[in-house]
């Protein structure tokens, strides 16, 4: 299945062939992104998040845990230091991320982002918004390759555009667009002032 | 230790067209240069500690844990193949598992079956439906086909990798694979 992406083509519209593009994707490496980003000269970053027990461990007492959020978001993170990235996708990793989830995804993800960081990601509105479990590659400058989520899916948690600039930590929405299926398509953007935390 | 997989349907015209072995054996020895005829195989209940290095193409079906460096070969680790190092060569496909960084100076493919935990640096790398991959991948399109050119790049760009990758090995002896 296709999902056309209005703002996506926005996200390498202006990328110099000759620069290494370096790519943070939080979802899993599927064919079709690494077929696309092959054209670039580029470093896919793959974190595969919805994998990890950071997110199936996010409602436990931390207290319970070696680690609190952050620090597992932060080992996660575990990438060369001087790694900055161009473009990172978020999909579909912030529909699954309680709001101590995504302080502490964004506070890890920060050290890695410049001002010429460009995001694009999807968020639910509404809790009655039935979010499908599924994977998203990209095959075009505009358009998605959607496929099913193997597997149970994780627990929904719907975030408005509001919040998530209140939530994600030096990162707000700049564009965001109300797509067929329910989900918010958004551009990001890295802000100079991050939000406060608040724990 | 290593066995020999002969291609059967190899295009090699001098093995093909060469007369029957009982009439002219030895021509057929000397007409077989041993990295032209086959693969080197690695077989499922063989485990390697150390340095595999060689000049022929290579199949692992067994478990290798140290570096693998066949710059300018094949390597394919196959289903049952279990590669826990870093891995060299011109092309490499994995249907197997995979802990470790790869090099393909020409071309990477991770099939269905395939599960790599590493980072990937080669011109061109090919994921397949159901492959499993967590890691990096470093792609330059400008180097396809200048294989020959990129060993040097490659070897600088794994050797910042490998400063940052989560897999280490270590190898403790060496092996060689070849006749």
């Amino acid at each position: 299945m296709e999902l056309h992406c209005s703002l996506l083509s926005s996200l390498l519209a202006d990328v110099d062939e000759e620069r290494r593009l370096t790519v943070f994707d939080a979802g899993p490496a599927l064919p079709e992104t690494v077929e696309f980003f092959s054209q670039f000269k580029c470093r896919l970053y793959f974190a595969d998040l919805y994998d990890e027990d950071v997110l199936s461990q996010q409602d436990g007492d931390a207290s319970d845990s070696d680690m609190n959020l952050s620090d597992r978001f932060t080992t996660l993170f575990d990438y060369p230091a001087h790694t900055k990235f161009d473009v990172c996708l978020f999909w579909d990793v912030l529909s699954y991320m309680n709001e101590p989830a995504l302080r502490a995804f964004s506070q890890a993800l920060n050290p890695f982002l410049s001002s010429n960081t460009d995001i694009h990601g999807f968020s639910t509105l509404k809790a009655s918004t039935k979010l499908p479990n599924q994977l998203f590659a990209i095959e075009q400058l505009d358009r998605l390759r959607v496929r099913p989520r193997e597997g149970r899916q994780a627990p929904c948690y719907p975030h408005p555009q509001v919040e998530l600039n209140k939530l994600l930590y030096g990162i707000g929405v700049r564009k965001a667009t109300l797509l067929s299926n329910g989900l918010l398509e958004m551009l990001l953007k890295v802000t100079d002032s991050p939000a406060p935390v608040t724990r | 230790m290593f066995e020999k997989q002969r291609n059967t349907k190899s295009s090699d015209s001098k093995s093909s067209d060469s007369s029957p072995r009982e009439t002219a054996p030895s021509a057929a020895v000397a007409e077989a240069p041993h990295s032209a005829r086959g693969n080197a195989l690695i077989g499922a209940s063989i485990r390697i500690n150390g340095d595999v290095s060689g000049d022929e193409n290579l199949i692992i079906e067994g478990l290798v844990e140290g570096s693998i460096d066949l710059a300018s070969n094949e390597v394919t680790i196959g289903k049952s193949g279990r590669v826990n190092a870093d891995v060299t060569a011109k092309m490499i496909r994995i249907d197997g598992e995979v802990k470790g960084n790869i090099s393909g100076h020409e071309k990477v493919v991770i099939s269905k079956t395939g599960k790599v935990q590493g980072n990937i640096i080669a011109p061109r790398v090919t994921l397949e439906d159901g492959a499993k991959f967590r890691g990096s991948i470093d792609m330059d399109p400008s180097e396809r086909g200048l294989s020959g050119t990129t060993s040097a790049n490659i070897g600088s760009a794994n050797a910042a990798l490998n400063s940052h990758s989560e897999v280490s090995s270590a190898a403790s002896t060496s092996a060689s694979v070849g006749n």
